[in-house]
């Protein structure tokens, strides 16, 4: 003899029980009215709810959301176009000063001298002078804004072509 | 296209062929429509949330490595999201065991009286659409994409016994209000 209840009327209609108990359950239920009704009743609202119709998206739904994909795709791309831009600057001028020196020691070598390391020493020496010189108390000014203002610029339009992938 | 599996897709999709994913949006919208419908019981919303979720989909897509269902996956950002929609709106959200333990009665909440009803599918739909977020969520998934309660519980992120409970307590409550209305005379 069992206690039928919902949580079991349930486990009965998944078929989450085992035989023995399906069967103990199958009696109880032609024993009593009143859960058969229940039973019955749950059973209905279980073939009702299998029948859930599907509610359907506007008609252009997908060619829209495929606009936004390709708006996001192109958003991505001058994000990436606008990292590569800046790194590209920064390598130049890297590359920039690396030839300078480079330019400067082979141009100024002397063809028989054996110590190449120490004219190349010279050079750079002579190099740190010329920034030294740059970066003096006169210069260092006009370089700071001329730098704060690149950040700006770079800074604005970064987080404008962030702001603008977002709302694609 | 149909024979064709969301694996495959999606690595058609990786390769740079951007038009397949709308084989994917046209696979999943309407289910995955039907299911924030009913969580958030606003059909413009619904459709807004979708395609936001798509987006955020197609912009993962990389990092979806298909240890899980593309479906599941899909299914964990649209029911996340809805989520956040509502919590958003300071609507009132039931979320883990917690909400198992808070009873809804769907007779005395919503006494949706539909005697001149005669449509037992209509009235059954229109009651569900009054469930829970929570609850709706998991009929949905259960009834309509025939996800098994441990798929929906990754989903929702939540113990498979809590999806049963949910699951038995939504048709227990659709039972209870069907008995109400006298929806059981037919059945005798």
């Amino acid at each position: 003899m069992i206690e039928l209840n919902d949580d079991l009327l349930n486990k009965y209609i998944d078929d989450e029980l085992d035989r023995e108990l399906m069967q103990q359950i199958k009696k109880e239920l032609e024993l009593s009215p009143k859960y058969m009704i229940k039973y019955k009743a749950l059973l209905s609202v279980h073939n009702e709810l299998k029948k859930l119709l599907v509610e359907e998206v506007s008609p252009n739904f997908t060619s829209t959301l495929m606009l936004k994909v390709q708006k996001s795709l192109k958003s991505k791309r001058e994000q990436n176009f606008f990292i590569v831009s800046v790194l590209s600057l920064f390598f130049l001028i890297c590359i920039g000063i690396i030839g300078y020196l480079l330019a400067n020691y082979i141009f100024t070598a002397e063809p028989n001298s054996s110590d190449a390391f120490t004219q190349f020493t010279e050079h750079s020496e002579n190099f740190i002078t010329l920034l030294h010189n740059f970066f003096s108390k006169g210069n260092i000014s006009i370089i700071g804004s001329v730098f704060s203002f690149m950040l700006l610029i770079s800074g604005y339009y970064f987080y404008d072509s962030m702001k603008h992938s977002k709302q694609h | 296209m149909k024979g064709v599996s969301d694996q495959e897709i999606i690595e058609s999709v990786k390769k740079g062929n951007h038009s397949d994913y709308a084989i994917l949006i046209d696979r999943y919208k309407n289910k995955a429509f039907s299911m924030l419908t009913r969580m958030l019981k606003n059909k413009m919303e619904a459709e807004e949330i979708l395609q936001d979720c798509f987006l955020k989909a197609f912009k993962g897509l990389n990092n979806f490595k298909g240890n899980s269902k593309f479906s599941t996956w899909f299914y964990k950002i649209v029911y996340n999201s809805a989520l956040s929609r509502l919590s958003v709106q300071k609507r009132k959200t039931e979320t883990e065991m917690s909400s198992i333990d808070e009873h809804f009665n769907l007779i005395s909440d919503y006494d949706y009286n539909l005697i001149e009803q005669q449509d037992l599918s209509l009235y059954i739909r229109e009651m569900v659409s009054k469930l829970p977020a929570n609850y709706a969520s998991v009929i949905s998934l259960f009834y309509l994409e025939n996800l098994s309660c441990e798929e929906i519980s990754e989903i929702m992120g939540t113990s498979v016994n809590n999806i049963k409970v949910m699951l038995h307590r939504s048709r227990s409550a659709l039972r209870d209000i069907m008995i109400k209305n006298n929806y059981t005379e037919e059945l005798l």
